[in-house]
């Protein structure tokens, strides 16, 4: 069996731990730069229909009048408060893999004779005591059914916050009430295509013919169809691969229409991301310049450029960034802006 | 102006400070030969369970009567349950304060050390959490030479 621990709506919680006036209240967490909701407490979900990338300014009358607060994201804090509690769920489940900032998977093999609901609510209350975030607990045999226990649990076990999966009726009942836009490795426009042929929820889908699925969505498919029968197909990766790709973006704080700040960010960015490149130990032959207007523009005016720039032979990205074609490449982009607004 | 800030705790591994192997006492006594086995660490001093322990420094002067002065630093453990007489960083009205829990018979109190202030009483019109007890503080004692001065002015007077 595997687990799957998840807090929930992380930056909010880690928040309101160290600023208790925030608890009960709709708001959310904005991105770099103060740009969109990233994440949001239930109330601004429920009450305010808040949607996750909300832009600020969408938000900014509610937050005026007072019925949200919104808080820059302060990823120190973050990662403090994922340190703490992927620690305190290796002192339970020592074989973990940490997911991403708010979610971890754990291999609970050798656990066989253990009430499973019993540690999981176990862990669960350790977790809101010690820190002060709450977290929801799937666990099922596959990575993917342990994804859709926690999903569930989020939805229907909110008292208890853990749902386990491990009889079939269990898991068969669990995959009725699943749709299939919500399941792990199915993305929006598999989940249309699945619609079209009368595949509405997981159960749906695994009982469709095996070559049937392999035939509309590829080996990434068949592997959720597999995942969902209760075949393992998706391994722990306890040491996290090497990227193949680093990406750095970010939105600016407000309107840029000059080439410096742009050259600016430009550098910084690719500072960063030749850092992360050589945390790694890796080298690069490729890289990717783009940027593009505000997505909230008047259509119109919308605007987006790319730049790839081969490399010769691979390096460690040396500042690039000041390269005369690059330059060139941001004057236009600054023109069409200038033009626009004329 | 809030009564008690709270920071993170720093990431363990901190410099290992020599021990004295033999507890001093008011007098001289010869410090034992060998320091070099008894080292600690004030982190894992202070720290019972690090996951669920952050610092925090204190503004008002409610606790003083145990020792904690304005700006001390406050080691707090989240993992801990109070027991009565513990120092504890409580929640009222959305604020942090600073208060000892007190058990009486039925009633829960979070008692100030410091006959200035007023007990807060559990009813139900004043609900209370507690979001971590105290186990350890961290008194500057320099910074109460001019109290000490006075007190010992008054004594030989």
């Amino acid at each position: 069996m595997l687990a799957l621990i998840d807090s929930n709506n992380f930056y909010v919680s880690a928040e309101r731990v160290f600023q208790p006036e925030l608890r009960g209240r709709a708001g959310c967490v904005l991105s770099n730069n103060d740009g969109c909701a990233i994440s949001r407490s239930n109330e601004a979900k429920e009450e305010l229909g808040i949607e996750m990338g909300t832009p600020y300014f969408a938000m900014r009358e509610q937050q005026q009048s007072g019925v949200l607060w919104w808080r820059s994201s302060n990823y120190t804090l973050y990662q403090d408060m994922m340190r703490r509690i992927t620690s305190i769920v290796r002192k339970t489940f020592p074989d973990q893999e940490i997911y991403s900032i708010d979610e971890c998977f754990c291999d609970l093999q050798g656990y066989q004779y253990h009430d499973l609901q019993q540690l999981a609510l176990d862990l669960r209350a350790k977790i809101l005591q010690y820190t002060g975030v709450p977290v929801c607990i799937g666990i099922g045999p596959t990575k993917t059914l342990a994804k859709l226990a926690n999903k569930l649990a989020k939805k229907h076990h909110k008292d208890t916050g853990v749902l386990v999966l491990e009889e079939p009726a269990q898991i068969q009942d669990a995959l009725k009430l699943t749709e299939i836009d919500d399941v792990w490795g199915i993305g929006p426009r598999y989940a249309i295509k699945l619609i079209k042929v009368g595949v509405h929820n997981a159960y749906d889908f695994i009982g469709l013919p095996e070559d049937f699925v392999l035939k509309l969505m590829t080996i990434q498919g068949r592997r959720t169809y597999r995942e969902l029968h209760g075949h393992r197909c998706i391994p722990m990766e306890y040491d996290r691969p090497d990227k193949e790709g680093i990406s750095t973006a970010r939105s600016f704080g407000t309107m840029e229409t000059e080439l410096a700040p742009m050259e600016e960010a430009l550098a910084t960015y690719v500072a960063n991301a030749a850092l992360k490149l050589r945390a790694q130990n890796s080298v690069s032959a490729r890289m990717f310049v783009f940027c593009h207007t505000s997505r909230f523009a008047v259509v119109k005016d919308l605007y987006s450029a790319g730049l790839d720039v081969q490399m010769d032979s691979p390096l460690l990205m040396i500042p690039l960034c000041s390269s005369k074609k690059l330059s060139l490449h941001f004057e236009k982009f600054t023109e069409k802006v200038h033009a626009t607004e004329k | 102006m809030k009564e008690i800030l709270i920071y993170e705790r720093g990431k363990g591994g901190g410099t290992l400070i020599p021990l004295f192997a033999e507890k001093i006492h008011a007098g001289f006594e010869s410090p034992a030969a060998d320091y070099e086995e008894a080292r600690i660490d004030l982190n894992d001093y202070v720290t019972k369970y690090p996951e669920a322990t952050f610092f925090a420094k204190v503004t008002g002067e409610c606790m003083v009567g145990s020792g904690i002065f304005p700006d001390d630093l406050l080691v707090v453990d989240k993992s801990l349950t109070p027991a009565s007489g513990d120092i504890v960083v409580g929640i009222i009205d959305n604020e942090f304060i600073l208060r000892s829990y007190f058990r009486k018979g039925q009633q829960e109190y979070l008692m100030p050390d410091n006959p200035y202030f007023k007990p807060i009483e559990r009813n139900e019109s004043t609900h209370f959490e507690i979001w971590g007890v105290l186990p350890h503080s961290i008194l500057d004692q320099r910074r109460r030479n001019g109290a000490r001065i006075n007190r010992f002015e008054q004594l030989l007077r």
